[in-house]
């Protein structure tokens, strides 16, 4: 290397700052370049010169009186409102809030969930209303006027107890979202049930139709009952 | 009157036990306890005075910059974390507001030196020996000149000098406490050695008969 580059390195030489094959290198070359040699020297009295680079003494009141400027400043000032925000970041209270903050999240996101299903007494768009007859494919024949007395009045209040309760529970527990009761003594007994066709309603006697509407809307319920007799129940889909 | 000199420590000289009552004095501290402060104060006032007078260069700024620095102290410890080094954070907390005081100079470089031989404590120190009074100018004159040394380098190139040729931290402390790299921080020390180097020959020069 030559005497400028061994220059360069003589800064950080005194300081043994160079890797150990750099300083070998200059090591080397200041056993043979005086004017080099010379050169590390001043830079090492320069250095010694700043490592004893003292300050002058400072009295022990000045140190005290420094000491009691800093805790009053600091007792008198309070967190300011930057502070007070920044310190609600802080680590721990930050994963606190992060937890409240998500367990109200979920609590709101269950509550959506359940408000959003229908209610089991809604209609739904499409259904057969509980006043109207639903047209089928075989339909049993309708009486042009209900008998006098014999038809019941199909809206709620006006029906016994006993199978208003019935059909909240019909409604509550089969999911129905509609419910029809057609009463005939002239149903169409032309087609009598068979297995292949069980829609048909028996031959015998009155029949009461009851048409239920699931909240499925492929599932309806078509229940034909003769009085006094036990209702033949079939229903499609199912 | 005694002539008391401050030695910089290196920064791994505390023993086990020195570590251990520091940490439960930063710990008490941090939880708001003034009187842990305060003890934390007494271990790291000579420290932070001397960086700020070698940065500054005059013993009132070096005052005002020392409160501030134990303020800022104060107001961060909270964020400090136990598995590091308190006094390079101290140090990169003082060099940050060493920074922003000679931001805040018009003309630092007259302001910079306001100690003189005739100025000094230790000139006006009876000595009670003539070879006592010569070290003791000697010594104020040494000081002097490199004192007006540092004062022609940049904030960088001094800080990163006073702190691996004064206070004896490693290249990569050094970087770290001046968020920069180790091959920077070389370049910098490089760079400052030769100025005060080159200075020091110009005043040896200049007063040669």
């Amino acid at each position: 290397m030559s005497c400028k580059q061994i220059q360069e390195l003589l800064p950080l030489y005194v300081g043994r700052d160079l890797e150990e094959k750099r300083e070998r290198l200059v090591a080397t070359h200041l056993e043979v370049c005086a004017a080099c040699a010379a050169e590390a020297n001043e830079y090492r009295e320069s250095r010694q010169l700043l490592q004893e680079f003292a300050p002058p003494a400072v009295s022990e009141a000045v140190y005290a009186n420094m000491r009691r400027e800093v805790l009053r400043d600091i007792a008198s000032s309070g967190p300011t409102f930057a502070e007070t925000i920044a310190n609600l970041f802080r680590p721990r209270l930050a994963w606190a809030m992060a937890t409240v903050a998500l367990i109200a999240f979920a609590l709101f996101g269950v509550y959506l969930l359940r408000s959003g299903q229908p209610e089991p007494n809604q209609t739904v768009k499409g259904l057969v209303p509980t006043n109207q007859t639903v047209p089928y494919e075989r339909r049993a024949a309708q009486p042009a006027t209900p008998p006098s007395g014999s038809e019941p009045d199909h809206t709620a209040r006006n029906q016994p107890r006993a199978r208003r309760i019935y059909r909240n529970v019909i409604k509550e527990r089969m999911g129905v979202v509609a419910m029809n009761v057609v009463k005939s003594s002239t149903l169409d007994r032309s087609v009598s049930p068979t297995a292949e066709n069980p829609l048909s309603p028996p031959d015998e006697g009155k029949i009461m139709r009851v048409e239920m509407q699931t909240q499925d809307p492929n599932i309806r319920i078509i229940w034909f009952s003769q009085q006094n007799s036990k209702p033949i129940t079939n229903s499609k889909g199912t | 009157m005694a002539l008391a000199l401050e030695i910089p420590l290196p920064v791994n000289a505390l023993t086990q036990n020195q570590q251990t009552s520091l940490a439960l004095l930063i710990e008490h501290a941090a939880a708001g306890d003034t009187a842990a402060f305060e003890q934390i104060m007494i271990h790291s006032q000579q420290r932070v005075m001397a960086m700020t007078w070698r940065m500054l260069g005059n013993e009132a700024d070096a005052r005002d910059a020392s409160q501030e620095v134990f303020l800022r102290v104060y107001k961060y410890l909270g964020r400090f974390k136990q598995d590091r080094d308190f006094f390079a954070w101290l140090y990169g907390i003082t060099m940050n507001v060493c920074r922003d005081s000679l931001k805040k100079r018009q003309h630092h470089t007259e302001t910079f030196m306001s100690l003189s031989v005739d100025d000094s404590q230790e000139a006006q120190a009876v000595p009670s020996e003539q070879n006592d009074a010569v070290q003791v100018l000697i010594q104020a004159q040494r000081r002097e000149l490199i004192t007006r040394a540092m004062a022609t380098l940049p904030y960088k190139e001094r800080a990163s000098i006073v702190l691996r040729d004064v206070e004896g931290l490693s290249t990569e402390e050094v970087a770290r406490i001046m968020k920069s790299s180790a091959t920077t921080v070389r370049s910098q020390v490089s760079s400052a050695r030769k100025k005060i180097r080159d200075y020091c020959l110009r005043v040896a020069r200049a007063s040669r008969p």
